[in-house]
């Protein structure tokens, strides 16, 4: 039977909106710090990903999704002519910029400002080249150039085009803010010029010249965008495929094939952006950011509509009386909680947007990105996060709704606090004590009291997870790793992360000036050298066991030929790659010998070397060597006379390089030790090589042996003046030299723990006013509820002060049970979580820490004090006469 | 011995036009051991009265006393203590303590006390009253009657000097009704327990040693049911 009642529960729901206009605040409140949670890991997640993207994206040098490389111009406009492709461009490359030394100068012609512009180049100041000299670029190359930052200047270039030298002096027409996460700095020149450069050369003279020399000017690097980012492969594919080419994706081209093979690219930052590209980590901390928050929402937004229809459970039972059916009663609890909702959705969206873009920053600062980290704003933030706190509140109703439509008349008029289910006897002679009443008391609406308690105990737990693993975080170890002494110099492809090239060399200048300094107590060198290596007949042994353990890397890059070329390093055709170092004695106490022991006086003989563990594969294992201690070893020195040979095939292709001129010398393996810290190695290594440290004074002697690094320990008044120099001469005088301090990277490490602290505390101090606001509400809720039973019990003659003993009790019960939980789940949980982060996460070790519960549980007794009290006060705002008479 | 006395009583609500006397200069005396039956009509002032009588409520003016004391010169926790130890309430809706069973009700206003309870005594008035199968009941097990008696078990188990009865069966059917009536009359002669009574039912006054009637806030009549000569 269908008719309109939608007036009449309409008229029930505003009147019981009005009846209930504290839980009214609270609901609101719940729902908006829900909201305001899911919008701000929503926004955090949102912009990290987007910034990771870009950053991607400027490290492949453009924004489209995929790429054609070294085609003609015929080839490019049959390709894009294709309709997946939505919009293309394309640059060609003149040359590289040889007087820009450390910077990867690419001097460019693009077709389209759109083609710049996807490049990420995005001109701060003046225009696109239009004059014959005019010219864009970075503030990166134009340091290095020493050339104002300032439109007009002129900018000498010189670089190599199809053989021949090219100096030119260009104008600078504009310029744009260069990035060090880009690999290159891409600089444009006009098509008058291009035309100028070009002219007398055919795309076929391009071409050959590639083919010959391997250099690409003249020819066309195209870039394209199709309909979306999905299936950019197949995409790329497809588009060759039917404009009659051969996709190539850089490698196995036949030999016939070559004329038609066009190679492409995929923009690599639109596959990172999918789920493949998030780490395990990431996602495992996503989800469980949204259990929890889910949870947080569900058990305050689930206990606040709980009670509040157990207190109006008389009221149902009367409509249900007067024949209100089950649907109409929870469509009539479901129309509060809409209009609930639509005032605190809203807010927590924008609270959560403003949120996020505090914790962006912060967020980032955990990671390895130096991007400017803002907020990116998306409507889908706003989308999922009104979705998911709808979703959490939805789903938090709907049992009090069934409870509300499922109350039998009778039994709603009957209902107390905890009367609705019968109760087995209470045995119990022990008579009333107020403490005993209190707990009672507590036990009248266990579900309430259980889900209070969860609540509360969640933000603890949570805290104490997040302390835990922020005091986890071990700056010692860091250090360790990262330096030794105070100060480190080197060149700058030292000092980064990772080399941009091999040169490795430090200005006599700048070491002869930071020796010179006062104050220095030690010093220690670092020295290294690249060989070869002929294993002997156990090291090829071991070599195979190893390979077959999985423990050797056979990633195609490494071996171009497939297993042929695998099969040609165990057998020992081709001598494996050497790394060999040496230290001062000082420094050679960082390192721990796994296998065997060090002896200093032996090893300074002269007549011992130690090898450095393999760690190839995630199979290595601790102490994984080709040699083992006692082993004797025959090392390739170079000589005066070592020089590289090339090996070429009939096409004159470069085919093999090894070493001449070495000289062989014996040495006994003294001790494997474990992987180098990082501050004692050039961060790369030989895949499938071997590392070796000598005695620093054999080392010495060998020619092409290089000083890599020196450390430096200073006294702590001098450290100052120690460290200006270092920044003085690092950027004043040779850009190309830099140092690391024990200063700044402590800062940088406590940038990371930061980061983490910021982000997880301002989550766990939003669940804890939530754990609060479900304590404060589940509270007044029973103490007001209860407005009568008090005045009994004052009747009786219970005095003020037993009334509040009684409420302070409660709340004393709440809060022990509550520190009991958090205190046993949270250091059991820290233990086994955080614990299980010191396999995961460097430079950390589980370290407990009880402090969360120090500072959290006082906090929470005082709130919950204050809370009874004014529940209390305002039960007493009426005379006991009168509430004795209410009903 | 007189161990209840009221001197104009009054008790006055709001102001000027609105102004409600619900007591307008009530004089009373009480003996010790007596069953006085409170009448009147809805309105009339009589709970007014009790909560008077009780100490629940402050009067406007005049004073009561209990056993010769002023119990509204005593401060609100004195007062408290007073009535825990002197006055005995029995309510309409009987208003036990719903966590506590029913041997722990009982007992409440003794421990509120710090004392231990007499349990001789206790025994005695839970034996007087039949509800001694009913001690480890929690209130929601039991019957209308039976939680009456629970309750006046609980006015009872303090000896106090009065045991005030606010419409004490005005919840019950009649049969219950006149069972709890006897009890308190039982309760009257054995303990020798002066009982201040409200009801508006005029058959159940009749029970009683002496009925006040109470009208507009002033007592109208006041004197022997006959019943006691």
């Amino acid at each position: 039977m269908r008719n309109n009642n939608k007036k009449a529960v309409g008229k029930l729901s505003a009147g019981s909106m009005k009846q209930n206009k504290l839980r009214n605040r609270f609901a609101i409140l719940a729902i908006c710090l829900t909201t305001l949670l899911f919008t701000a890991v929503f926004s955090m997640g949102f912009s990290m990903l987007q910034i990771f993207q870009e950053q991607t994206m400027r490290e492949v040098g453009g924004r489209f999704h995929a790429g054609l490389k070294r085609v003609t111009l015929e080839q490019y406009e049959k390709i894009t002519d294709n309709p997946r492709v939505v919009s293309s461009s394309y640059n060609i490359f003149l040359g590289m910029a040889d007087n820009v030394k450390k910077r990867q100068a690419e001097i460019r012609w693009a077709n389209s400002r759109e083609e710049i512009k996807n490049a990420f180049v995005e001109l701060k100041e003046g225009t696109y080249p239009e004059k014959e000299e005019d010219l864009i670029a970075d503030t990166l190359v134009l340091q290095e150039l020493q050339i104002p930052v300032k439109l007009g200047e002129k900018v000498p270039l010189e670089f190599t085009f199809m053989g021949q030298t090219v100096k030119k002096e260009f104008t600078l027409c504009g310029w744009y803010e260069g990035s060090q996460i880009s690999h290159a700095s891409e600089l444009y020149v006009s098509s008058a010029y291009w035309e100028e450069i070009s002219a007398g050369y055919t795309e076929e003279d391009f071409r050959e010249n590639y083919h010959n020399t391997g250099e690409a000017e003249g020819l066309i690097n195209g870039n394209l965008f199709f309909k979306n980012s999905r299936n950019i492969e197949e995409n790329i594919t497809a588009a060759i495929q039917e404009a009659g080419y051969i996709p190539a994706d850089g490698r196995n081209i036949e030999e016939e094939d070559l004329d038609k093979a066009v190679e492409y690219g995929v923009n690599w930052a639109y596959m990172n952006s999918r789920m493949e590209g998030m780490d395990l980590e990431t996602m495992v901390l996503l989800a469980a950011a949204f259990l929890i928050i889910l949870l947080t929402g569900y058990l305050i937004i689930y206990n606040i509509f709980h009670l509040s229809i157990l207190k109006e459970i008389r009221f149902y039972g009367l409509l249900k009386t007067i024949g209100t059916t089950k649907r109409q009663i929870r469509s009539l609890v479901y129309r509060q909680v809409r209009k609930l909702c639509i005032a605190g959705i809203p807010a927590g969206l924008i609270l959560g947007y403003f949120a996020g873009q505090i914790l962006v920053p912060m967020a980032l600062q955990m990671s390895s990105y130096e991007a400017d980290g803002k907020l990116r704003f998306s409507p889908w933030i706003f989308l999922f996060g009104a979705v998911f706190s709808l979703f959490t509140v939805l789903i938090s109703c709907r049992k009090p709704a069934k409870l509300a439509g499922n109350v039998s008349p009778i039994e709603a008029v009957k209902y107390t606090e905890g009367n609705l289910k019968r109760k087995r006897k209470k045995k119990s002679r022990g008579g009333a004590k107020i403490r005993r009443m209190a707990l009672s008391n507590l036990g009248r609406n266990k579900k309430k009291t259980a889900v209070v308690i969860f609540s509360v105990s969640l933000s603890v737990i949570l805290l104490e997870l997040i302390a835990t693993a922020v005091g986890s975080f071990r700056i010692e170890e860091y250090l360790e790793d990262r330096i030794s002494g105070d100060y480190m110099i080197g060149n700058t492809n030292w000092t980064r992360a990772v080399p941009a090239e091999m040169d490795f060399t430090i200005d006599e200048a700048f070491l002869e000036g930071a020796d010179s300094l006062p104050g220095i107590t030690g010093s220690g060198e670092l020295w290294k050298f690249a060989s070869e290596h002929h294993l002997s007949e156990k090291g090829l042994e071991r070599m195979q066991e190893l390979y077959q353990q999985g423990k050797l890397n056979t990633d195609y890059r490494f071996f171009p030929n497939g297993e042929e070329g695998v099969q040609a390093l165990l057998n020992g055709d081709n001598p494996i790659e050497a790394d060999i170092y040496g230290y001062s004695e000082a420094l050679l106490k960082n390192l721990e010998a796994v296998r065997g022991e060090l002896d200093l006086d032996q090893f300074r003989t002269g007549d011992y070397v130690l090898l450095v563990e393999n760690i190839f594969t995630d199979a290595a294992q601790e102490g994984d060597s080709y040699y083992d201690p006692g082993d004797t070893m025959t090392l390739e020195i170079p000589t005066e006379e070592t020089e590289t040979v090339l090996e070429y095939d009939e096409n004159g292709q470069v085919t093999d390089s090894h070493l001449s001129g070495l000289e062989s010398r014996e040495f006994q393996v003294m001790a494997v030790v474990s992987s180098l810290p990082s501050s004692m190695d050039i961060h790369a290594y030989s895949m499938n090589g071997i590392t070796i440290i000598l005695p620093l004074e054999e080392i010495r002697q060998v020619p092409n042996a290089y000083l890599f690094a020196k450390s430096y320990t200073v006294e702590e008044q001098e450290r100052e003046a120690f460290q200006d120099y270092l920044k003085y001469y690092t950027e004043q005088v040779d850009s190309s030299m830099g140092y690391v301090s024990k200063d700044t990277l402590t800062e940088e490490f406590s940038g990371v723990v930061q980061g983490i602290s910021a982000v997880g505390f301002s989550l766990c101090a939003v669940v804890a006013v939530i754990g609060i606001l479900n304590f404060a509400n589940s509270v007044l809720t029973g103490i007001l509820s209860r407005k009568q039973e008090i005045a009994v019990l004052q009747s009786i003659g219970m005095t003020r002060g037993q009334v509040r003993e009684m409420l302070l009790w409660e709340s004393g019960y709440y809060l022990l049970i509550s520190a009991v939980i958090s205190i046993l789940a949270g250091s059991l949980g820290a233990y086994v979580i955080v614990g299980a982060l010191n396999q995961v996460v460097l430079c950390f070790a589980y370290r407990y820490t009880p402090l969360p519960f120090l500072i959290m549980l006082p906090v929470f007794a005082v709130l919950a004090a204050g809370i009874s009290l004014a529940a209390y006060s305002q039960t007493q705002k009426k005379s006991m006469v009168e509430r004795l008479r209410e009903d | 011995m007189e161990i209840l006395k009221t001197e104009n009583l009054k008790k006055y609500y709001g102001k000027d036009v609105s102004l409600v006397k619900a007591l307008d200069g009530v004089d009373l005396s009480i003996e010790e051991g007596e069953f006085v039956a409170v009448a009147g009509t809805s309105g009339s002032g009589k709970s007014t009265l009790l909560h008077m009588l009780g100490g629940l409520d402050y009067p406007t003016q005049g004073s009561v006393m209990v056993r010769g004391e002023k119990i509204f010169q005593l401060n609100e926790t004195q007062l408290t203590v007073f009535r825990r130890r002197n006055i005995g309430f029995v309510f309409q809706n009987y208003n036990l303590v719903p966590v506590l069973n029913v041997y722990e009700n009982i007992v409440l206003p003794i421990e509120l006390d710090g004392e231990e309870p007499d349990q001789e005594y206790i025994r005695e008035i839970v034996e007087t009253l039949g509800i001694q199968e009913k001690l480890d009941c929690l209130p929601n097990q039991l019957s209308g009657g039976q939680q009456q008696r629970a309750a006046i078990a609980r006015a009872l188990a303090s000896k106090p000097a009065i045991l005030l009865a606010d419409e004490p069966t005005g919840n019950l059917d009649s049969r219950t009704s006149q069972e709890v009536l006897g009890l308190l009359k039982l309760t009257n002669s054995r303990f020798f327990q002066t009982i201040v009574m409200i009801t508006h039912s005029e058959e159940l006054a009749q029970l009683c040693d002496r009925i006040i009637h109470i009208e507009d806030g002033k007592i109208v009549k006041s004197g022997g049911t006959g019943d006691e000569e």
